[in-house]
């Protein structure tokens, strides 16, 4: 007997829509099981921490012998007492820098001294607010920092042997929390040391070149408090 | 801060789901009975002899964010057994800022079909659409990211060549032609006319960032060109854009539809999209095609502005003799060693090309599931992507297509798309990169849901892996789509071959 033709695609329609119905029911477990996990509202973490790191070139010139000695230079000079120049570098952070917590701070240095005479170097941290030193980061813990140039019998420092002061200053976190937190100046602080009165010949040529990055870790900790109904 | 996490999670998920979205929609490479289908691949046959499209009534929309997902703002951290943000600790947000790749983008896309019609002669079919295109893109690196939230550590180099910003705006005249040999063999190729708009491009970027305690590099290479039909851009006497200055249109571009015509003939474009359809055994169907090759030249009134320079910041500079404040000439001299200048040369813009190449396998005469790869092309970087794809139709009046697919991290989005034929009206809807996977959110050990009346509410969930959405949507006139019909005449229907498609 003949099959008809039209009644098995009837039946192949039904299959085709039972098929269909099935799929889309699968479809439907299966966006329902694909849960990845659950977060618990009373589970999250109410602390914040941002942590930033920075690198970079501070501050660079020359200390000239001949600016130190203002009006009074001249071609022969006697020293007779420690002579001392600063610069004022302005401090203006944001507020938020109140809630960082320095994780390391380093001051990375070069240093080369091209005057006859030695010479200490210092930072200091300067609240204007209250007019007040706050710290102070010395360069050499003790003695002279930078040690008198060689002169030739000219008097005239000899450039070539001059070497460079190659080091970097761990300033701990107290101090350096001081210096983000409430200092507003930083000051560089250069101090001519004479060991005794001396006749020193001046010139242009005669000055400190300093160099001085800043490396830093600081961590910006907070907490959120809130509440979900 | 009471409720402030009910709006932070709903401006997550709102904002997740709105990031989202991609250029062409994947899921209806096999959707014969929809026209438009051609689009992904010239040699498709749409299954009806005529199809006319809507005017203005059949569109596309996408947005992609690719980088982030809104899941990955929150997740449970079992060593702390807490559910952690990325600002919880510095492991956290390290863990978020490695989920970046090199380059990342956003990507804002949209096109409506104004005319589109097709038909079949013989073993041929026509095509003819006139379509307006916008595209929106911004790469950025991930160096770049890690520089504005991480900060910068001695010795290191931060490469923001991948900083780039595209928009395109473009009219397209395109004719498809594909002839078939049976069913086995068919190929299809679309040459388009391109009439620009209105592009902004950078172009050339070359930017690098050296920084450590010594000094801080700075290289720059990058142009920047600006085009819009008609519009007069004003220039200073440096050749370089000056916004200030009052940008006007060509006020005789209206004057005379020739004078339109002229003026659109300089922004000019070609295009060409390819393919081809092979089906070795009646079950089996592998497919390729080449989208998007081609370009618009940019000649009407275009403006470049080229950045070039070094830049080297030792320090501020301090000095006995200089009684200035150290800072004050930093960002000068910055101005300085970086030479700005400008031209009304020429440009190019390009597509990013796309290879879509796979093939599907015929379970039933109803019921098809493939496998596409997907592979676009940008200057700085390609997605990849892979569909998994199935199509229903069981009946002539109604089919439904999925996908499943990678976008972005992890295999977790699904595609949807339905069309439905009422007499010869055709509606259609496409929608894809749903979200298929998600967190759900607990309170007191109970589903958390957002209260929108009393007693009822929404599961609060968070999808997971969700970049993107695309959807696409139309109405189209279709004639002649009962081919089995015709050919129930010549031979018994179910040993026809002609549902393939």
């Amino acid at each position: 007997m003949a099959t008809n033709p039209h009644k098995k695609q009837k039946i192949y329609n039904m299959n085709m829509l039972t098929k269909a119905c099935s799929g889309i029911i699968l479809l439907s477990i299966l966006l329902f099981a694909c849960k990845r996990e659950e977060l618990d509202i009373d589970k999250i973490a109410k602390s914040v921490e941002l942590q930033r790191d920075i690198a970079l070139p501070l501050i660079i010139g020359d200390i000239l012998l001949t600016d130190l000695m203002g009006d009074d230079a001249d071609s022969i000079i006697t020293i007779e007492s420690q002579t001392s120049f600063q610069d004022t570098i302005p401090l203006d952070l944001p507020d938020v820098v109140n809630d960082l917590s320095v994780k390391f701070l380093k001051l990375p240095y070069k240093i080369m001294n091209y005057m006859p005479v030695g010479a200490n170097i210092m930072l200091l941290s300067y609240d204007s607010v209250s007019n007040r030193i706050i710290d102070t980061i010395k360069f050499a813990q003790s003695g002279i920092f930078l040690e008198a140039a060689e002169m030739d019998e000219n008097g005239n420092v000899i450039e070539e042997s001059v070497l460079p002061k190659i080091d970097s200053i761990s300033v701990n976190t107290a101090t350096a929390e001081n210096i983000f937190k409430v200092a507003t100046h930083l000051i560089l602080d250069a101090k001519i040391i004479i060991k005794e009165t001396d006749i020193i010949p001046v010139n242009d040529k005669q000055r400190i070149w300093i160099k001085l990055g800043l490396e830093a870790q600081a961590a910006y900790k907070t907490y959120i408090d809130f509440e979900l109904e | 801060m009471k409720n402030s996490y009910t709006k932070t999670f709903a401006t997550l998920l709102i904002s997740g789901l709105s990031l989202i979205g991609f250029g062409q929609n994947n899921l209806m490479y096999y959707m014969g009975n929809l026209p438009q289908s051609y689009y992904l691949n010239p040699a498709t046959q749409p299954v009806c002899n005529v199809f006319i499209s809507a005017p203005l009534m059949n569109y596309n929309l996408s947005m992609l964010n690719s980088a982030i997902s809104p899941s990955d703002f929150f997740w449970y951290d079992s060593s702390l057994d807490s559910v952690v943000n990325p600002f919880t600790s510095n492991a956290s947000f390290n863990k978020f800022i490695d989920k970046f790749d090199k380059i990342e983008h956003a990507t804002f896309q949209g096109g409506i079909d104004i005319l589109s019609f097709g038909f079949r002669s013989n073993s041929m079919y026509f095509a003819f659409d006139i379509s307006a295109h916008t595209q929106q893109r911004i790469e950025y690196p991930k160096s770049l990211v890690e520089f504005i939230t991480k900060g910068n550590t001695n010795n290191s180099v931060y490469d923001l060549s991948g900083l780039n910003f595209q928009s395109l705006n473009y009219m397209q005249f395109a004719l498809n032609i594909s002839k078939s040999w049976g069913d086995i063999f068919s190929v299809g190729i679309r040459p388009k006319l391109i009439y620009g708009l209105a592009a902004i491009e950078t172009q050339e970027n070359d930017i690098t960032l050296s920084t450590s305690t010594d000094e801080w590099q700075l290289n720059a290479h990058s142009a920047t060109r600006i085009a819009v039909t008609g519009l007069n851009i004003p220039v200073d006497e440096d050749g370089l854009i000056d916004f200030e200055g009052d940008f006007e249109f060509d006020s005789t571009l209206f004057d005379s539809p020739s004078n339109i015509i002229r003026t659109m003939n300089k922004n000019r474009g070609f295009g060409l999209d390819i393919g081809a359809h092979f089906k070795p055994v009646d079950q089996l169907q592998f497919s390729a095609s080449v989208l998007n090759l081609g370009y618009i030249k940019w000649a009407d009134k275009p403006q470049s502005v080229l950045l070039d320079g070094e830049y080297t910041f030792s320090g501020a500079e301090f000095s006995t003799s200089d009684t200035t404040d150290a800072f004050e000439n930093i960002f000068d001299t910055l101005r300085n060693s970086m030479s700005l200048s400008g031209n009304d040369k020429p440009f190019k813009t390009g597509f990013n090309p796309v290879i879509i190449a796979g093939g599907r396998v015929f379970l039933t005469q109803r019921i098809d599931v493939g496998l596409l790869s997907r592979t676009q092309f940008y200057n700085n970087y390609t997605d990849q992507d892979f569909i998994l794809l199935a199509n229903f139709r069981p009946l002539r009046a109604f089919s439904f297509s999925m996908s499943y697919s990678m976008l972005g991290r992890g295999y977790s989005t699904i595609g949807l798309g339905w069309s439905v034929k009422v007499g010869p009206f055709q509606s259609y809807f496409i929608s894809e990169y749903n979200p298929f996977r998600y967190d759900r959110i607990m309170k007191g050990g109970e589903p958390y849901k957002f209260d929108i009346t009393d007693g009822f509410g929404i599961p609060a969930v968070i999808p997971v892996d969700v970049y993107g959405f695309s959807i696409r949507a139309g109405f189209n006139l279709v004639i002649g789509c009962n081919r089995a019909k015709k050919l129930r005449q010549d031979k018994p229907m179910f040993n026809s071959t002609n549902w393939m498609f």
